[in-house]
């Protein structure tokens, strides 16, 4: 039961490290070729550890502008990352679960990034990186204050944890509000996507640790951990509230959003976004039963770079919502009879 | 309308954002929408409340200091909330107390040291203060070195100019090496 409920609810989970080589400036007082050398000594560090085989080198400059922007779809680089791509790079593992970047805010973020809820599982990962670089690297670090960072909001640990929540029945009941004043006294915070009117866009919250210095590292994790199980029977409670009042109405309108992903000829993002989450919802209350989540999720990667890939061309806004359209067919039709 | 982030497109998206409850508006175009979304983990505006915090004025805190390594000065971390290298740290330390215990609460690090990695990255990275052996040159330690173990000192004794001079020799010294 609290499987089916995680698997419900959290989307997925990252934990990012921050990280500054000593003796340099951090990257926004570097000079070009600071910045080169952070990326050369993170290179030469990694090829002398365990993990020499693991990483293949980007430098963002010798992508295209397109490329790049996959990359922030795929949530492996950051668009700040993007915005200094004439001096950045990132290491990327095969499996795509761990990017270091080189040259964002700090000369080295290290994110390690998972499906669904494992938290341990993605520390245990970004904590393999961050010894292989340390190991052969002396890192900017104070006795006192722990990793020392560009932006003091990292100092400490340097680790943002966090997990990706999917919470439509808390947002419509308006408990939403209610959680986030709750775990900010927690050191915790919970932000939303960027939606359309009063909803957080698909629903799609995150948890995060917001304090970094003080707290060990399994500490925060603990903490997340135990306040999302809090939320996340919350929420099952409040969607089975909400359903069981008017299954007929509640379900009615959660498969009419299942119809549009599947017979729509122009879905936009941001009709992506709500018919996923209704699909979503549907899937968690058993309406909707020859979907899988994993599917449902694939629906999510149907962004505009993505899509100018799948498709091999530039596509104005018009043409790209009907490709979408014909791209959630296809990936629904995987596995419909 | 402009697009609030960008600044160029129209903006088609009437975009609300919800954080610990309280919910802001910005007006969007596609892309930066799109964009902003895509974002979350390194978009957490917490430089923004960091720099909220700085700018309230407080009679104790100082309104000029530079950092005699990258020469980041008082005004441009307090407009940017980011520092400029790990000696800010030590420059900015009277600013930097009060804002760690108003974001953070704490001001000890609890959590992994790279030296738990690698015993042996522990050197002395700052000197003692009764140390004096660390300025001196020592068999096996490269000019750059003693020079950057001066550096730390000067700023440590809060010598700036001093410290200018030794940061020119390093950069002196590096050209040449």
């Amino acid at each position: 039961m609290a499987d089916k409920a995680n698997e419900s609810v959290v989307l997925s989970t990252r934990v990012r490290l921050a990280r500054n080589l000593k003796d340099l400036p951090f990257p926004n007082m570097q000079s070009a070729d600071q910045a080169q050398q952070v990326i050369d000594r993170t290179a030469l560090a990694l090829s002398r550890s365990d993990m020499k085989n693991d990483f293949a080198l980007t430098y963002l400059r010798a992508n295209s502008e397109s490329e790049n922007i996959a990359l922030i779809e795929d949530h492996l680089i950051s668009p700040d990352l993007v915005k200094a791509s004439q001096r950045a790079a990132v290491f990327i593992n095969k499996e795509k679960t761990i990017s270091i970047m080189v040259g964002e805010e700090d000369d080295i973020r290290i994110q390690a990034i998972m499906n669904g809820r494992s938290l341990n599982e993605a520390l245990d990962l970004a904590n393999k990186a961050d010894d292989s670089i340390a190991e052969n690297e002396t890192y900017a670090f104070h006795d006192t204050l722990g990793y020392l960072t560009a932006c003091p909001s990292n100092t400490g640990t340097g680790m943002r944890a966090s997990l990706m929540l999917h919470l439509p029945a808390l947002t419509v009941t308006h408990q939403i509000e209610q959680i986030g004043r709750a775990v900010s006294r927690l050191g915790l915070t919970i932000r939303g996507f960027y939606g359309e009117g009063s909803q957080a866009s698909g629903s799609i919250y995150q948890l995060s640790n917001q304090v970094t210095l003080g707290f060990s590292e399994n500490d925060i994790v603990k903490m997340l951990n135990d306040t999302a199980d809090q939320i996340i029977e919350r929420e099952m409670k409040a969607r089975y509230s909400i359903y069981n009042s008017n299954k007929t109405k509640f379900g009615d309108k959660l498969m009419r959003s299942f119809g549009m992903l599947k017979y729509a000829m122009s879905i936009d993002s941001k009709e992506l976004y709500k018919f996923w989450s209704d699909l979503r919802l549907a899937i968690s209350l058993g309406i909707q039963t020859e979907i899988t989540n994993e599917t449902a999720d694939k629906l999510l990667s149907l962004q505009p770079a993505e899509l100018s890939r799948l498709a091999g061309k530039a596509m104005t806004p018009e043409e790209r919502d009907i490709y979408r359209a014909q791209c959630v067919k296809n990936i629904l039709n995987e596995q419909l009879p | 309308m402009k697009c609030e982030i960008c600044q160029k497109n129209e903006a088609t998206v009437h975009a609300m954002i919800t954080i610990n409850g309280v919910t802001t508006e910005k007006m969007l175009c596609a892309d930066c929408w799109h964009k902003e979304n895509a974002s979350m983990q390194e978009k957490f505006s917490f430089n923004d409340l960091f720099t909220g915090f700085m700018k309230t004025p407080s009679s104790q805190m100082p309104t000029t200091l530079e950092c005699p390594f990258c020469h980041m000065d008082l005004a441009a971390f307090r407009r940017g909330g980011l520092l400029g290298c790990e000696k800010c740290y030590d420059t900015f330390s009277k600013v930097l107390e009060p804002t760690f215990r108003r974001i953070q609460g704490r001001l000890k690090h609890e959590g992994k040291a790279p030296y738990q990695i690698a015993p042996e990255m522990k050197l002395s990275d700052e000197p003692k203060e009764t140390d004096e052996k660390i300025t001196q040159t020592q068999a096996g330690t490269s000019e750059i070195d003693t020079l950057r173990a001066q550096l730390a000192q000067a700023i440590e004794n809060e010598e700036y100019e001093q410290a200018a001079i030794i940061r020119d020799k390093i950069k002196e010294a590096q050209a040449n090496g």
